[in-house]
């Protein structure tokens, strides 16, 4: 069966569904094995970088140390590479993964409270529509009241 | 009534390493065709009849695309979908709809390029893939 032909609008929205991969994702600009260390550096798409023990990343655990030393970047940086050893590792699936690992729970939780807090939503634009048509956010109510 | 089909479709990417390119084509273990889901990065994006022979190769491997996948991941991702069984050995993944079954397992098996799935009501559909 010969199959169809994809169309120009098909191709555009494959593009632009790449484009907002890169901007969605973590991605790497480069990586390399860091012997003295026994860990891997990742260097992101914001220039900032990753030190990663070896022995975090399961698919490398049992490749000689020398093998290392041809980590590659996928052109789109979304992956790095063992070609020899026809091994490929996501880079935005690695670092989520470790970096709860990396960051203690609390640090964490304050990046999930300052995130969240930045979130906005239909329910949170109707409801401050509807509190500045009443001169903002009414008081909070308190519980009890003293005499 | 039945409405918008679906297809549950498993992504895989393709390289070219001499323009450093990638492309992301999607296949299923339920239906034949291939998708283009995207390209990067943009500065080397290949010409439209390039991706137009690369889907024509998937195609004409689709039976490997799938038994690599299967082999790698143990899974055709069909579980917890619903589907509409149409006939003996056809299945077609829906909404949620009346008539709709929802699919519990589904196992492939590569050497006969055979799907096995077995819906949450205990019943089963053996789909040959194999035209």
């Amino acid at each position: 069966m010969s199959p169809r032909q994809i169309t120009d609008a098909e191709f555009a929205a494959a593009i632009a569904t790449g484009r907002a991969q890169a901007d969605a994702d973590i991605r790497a600009q480069a990586v390399r094995y860091v012997p003295e260390r026994d860990a891997i550096e990742v260097i992101t798409n914001h220039d900032a970088g990753f030190l990663i023990p070896r022995a975090w990343i399961g698919a490398l655990q049992e490749v000689p140390t020398g093998d290392l030393a041809k980590l590659d970047v996928w052109p789109d940086g979304s992956a790095i590479e063992l070609e020899d050893r026809d091994i490929q590792i996501s880079v935005h699936g690695l670092l989520t993964a470790v970096l709860p690992a990396m960051l203690p729970p609390r640090a964490i939780a304050a990046i999930f409270a300052s995130r969240g807090g930045q979130a906005t939503s239909d329910a949170k634009k109707t409801s401050a529509r509807a509190n500045g048509r009443k001169g903002g956010r009414p008081p909070k109510r308190k519980t009890k009241q003293v005499a | 009534m039945f409405s918008r089909m679906i297809t549950v479709r498993r992504m895989s990417h393709a390289r070219h390493r001499g323009e450093e390119w990638i492309a992301r084509v999607s296949f299923s273990y339920l239906s034949s065709g291939t998708e283009l889901m995207s390209i990067e990065p943009v500065k080397n994006v290949p010409m439209r009849r390039v991706i137009n022979r690369l889907l024509e190769e998937i195609q004409d491997r689709l039976p490997d695309c799938r038994s690599s996948w299967w082999m790698t991941r143990r899974t055709t991702c069909l579980a917890n979908q619903w589907a509409m069984v149409r006939a003996r050995g056809k299945v077609v993944v829906s909404d949620q709809v009346p008539g709709a079954q929802q699919i519990g397992d589904a196992q492939y098996e590569p050497t006969t390029e055979r799907l096995h799935v077995t819906f949450r009501d205990g019943t089963t559909e053996e789909v040959r893939l194999r035209p």
